[in-house]
């Protein structure tokens, strides 16, 4: 399969599953660009072990993945280097406790009262290790079987993620079960 | 439940805590039963269950913007790779090259001054050359017009009775 055939077939489901990971369009696109690089990279060395859109599904997987752990350390460390009362008048701060314990608040919840709005904002706040099954079985629609070889996991390993994820997922809505 | 050891103990008791195991079927048949009739009498409790049903069921992926890819960017990434740009050097010459270079500097810098400093040392081989050496050197001892001062004032004091 051609390159340019490849990126016909699974740009879009890539950059849409690298914005379901990240929440956002400009990162998402050049972490599709990152992947794409890398898949035209490897193409030749692609053995047809795997299905292509798992072993491309697993690149952005494993690429979104380092992307988001860089940031989460960057913000952390960014966190450290202002005085406490920079921290909270930050909105670095803000977003940091929105994601550590009140995900959303009533004038957010207001504005963005659409049901999956607030389910997406909440999936954001579930540790990486359990969203990202989550995110694979709800958006992309993958069956757990996929699921676990893009994530590298096995079946039962990758069942139990999203379990936890899902019973997170109910426990942050709990408060906001009139918005939905 | 599929421990046994959290049953509901009346219809009446709020059910919320038991929506995930209900969800995916893994309670005994005494506590759904318990769940169907507290749901029929609590309003809250069957608007919770209804909703967060539609939550693992349902989700309305219509509600998440879809993005679209850049029709461009499968060409130009293999334009990247076929026509690479080259970066121009701007430091051509290795690390090791200048840093052997400055220590080969400094050496000769403290070899030529050493050559210099030894070069302004005379030595005088001959007697026409060991009294031109010393009437040089008496030349510079010579008094000075202070010292020679002072020996004319007490020469002076002295002549005075």
């Amino acid at each position: 399969m051609k390159f340019e055939d490849i990126y016909r077939e699974y740009g879009e489901r890539v950059l849409n599953l690298a914005y379901r990971y990240t929440s956002n369009s400009e990162v998402a696109r050049d972490l599709t660009q990152d992947v794409f690089i890398k898949v035209y990279q490897n193409l030749a060395d692609f053995q047809n072990r795997s299905q292509l859109y798992t072993w491309i599904y697993k690149i952005t997987t494993n690429h979104c993945l380092n992307y988001l752990k860089r940031e989460r350390k960057r913000r952390w460390l960014s966190l450290l280097d202002q005085n406490v009362s920079e921290v909270f008048k930050s909105g670095t701060a803000e977003e940091s406790a929105r994601l550590i314990q009140n995900p959303l608040t009533p004038d957010q919840i207001l504005e963005k009262s659409q049901r999956e709005k607030i389910i997406r904002k909440m999936i954001d706040s579930i540790p990486l290790k359990y969203r990202f099954p989550l995110i694979l079985q709800r958006y992309e629609e993958l069956p757990v079987q996929e699921i676990a070889e893009t994530l590298s996991l096995t079946v039962p390993a990758t069942e139990t993620r999203i379990h936890r994820a899902k019973k997170l997922l109910i426990k942050k809505l709990q408060p906001y079960i009139n918005q939905l | 439940m599929r421990n046994g050891d959290n049953k509901l103990k009346s219809k009446t008791e709020h059910t919320q805590k038991y929506f995930y195991e209900w969800h995916q079927q893994t309670l005994d048949d005494e506590t759904i039963s318990h769940i169907k009739a507290h749901l029929k009498i609590c309003r809250e409790c069957q608007q919770y269950y209804e909703k967060m049903t539609g939550v693992l069921d349902q989700p309305d992926l219509s509600a998440i913007p879809r993005l679209t890819p850049d029709p461009l960017l499968a060409g130009k990434i293999i334009h990247g790779f076929e026509h690479p740009i080259v970066e121009k050097k701007i430091n051509t010459i290795p690390k090791y090259v200048r840093w052997s270079f400055a220590t080969i500097l400094v050496v000769l810098s403290f070899s030529l001054g050493i050559f210099l400093g030894s070069s302004t040392f005379y030595n005088a081989d001959t007697d026409y050359e060991s009294q031109l050496t010393s009437s040089y050197y008496q030349h510079f001892s010579q008094s000075s017009i202070l010292e020679e001062f002072d020996q004319i004032i007490n020469f002076v004091s002295e002549d005075q009775p």
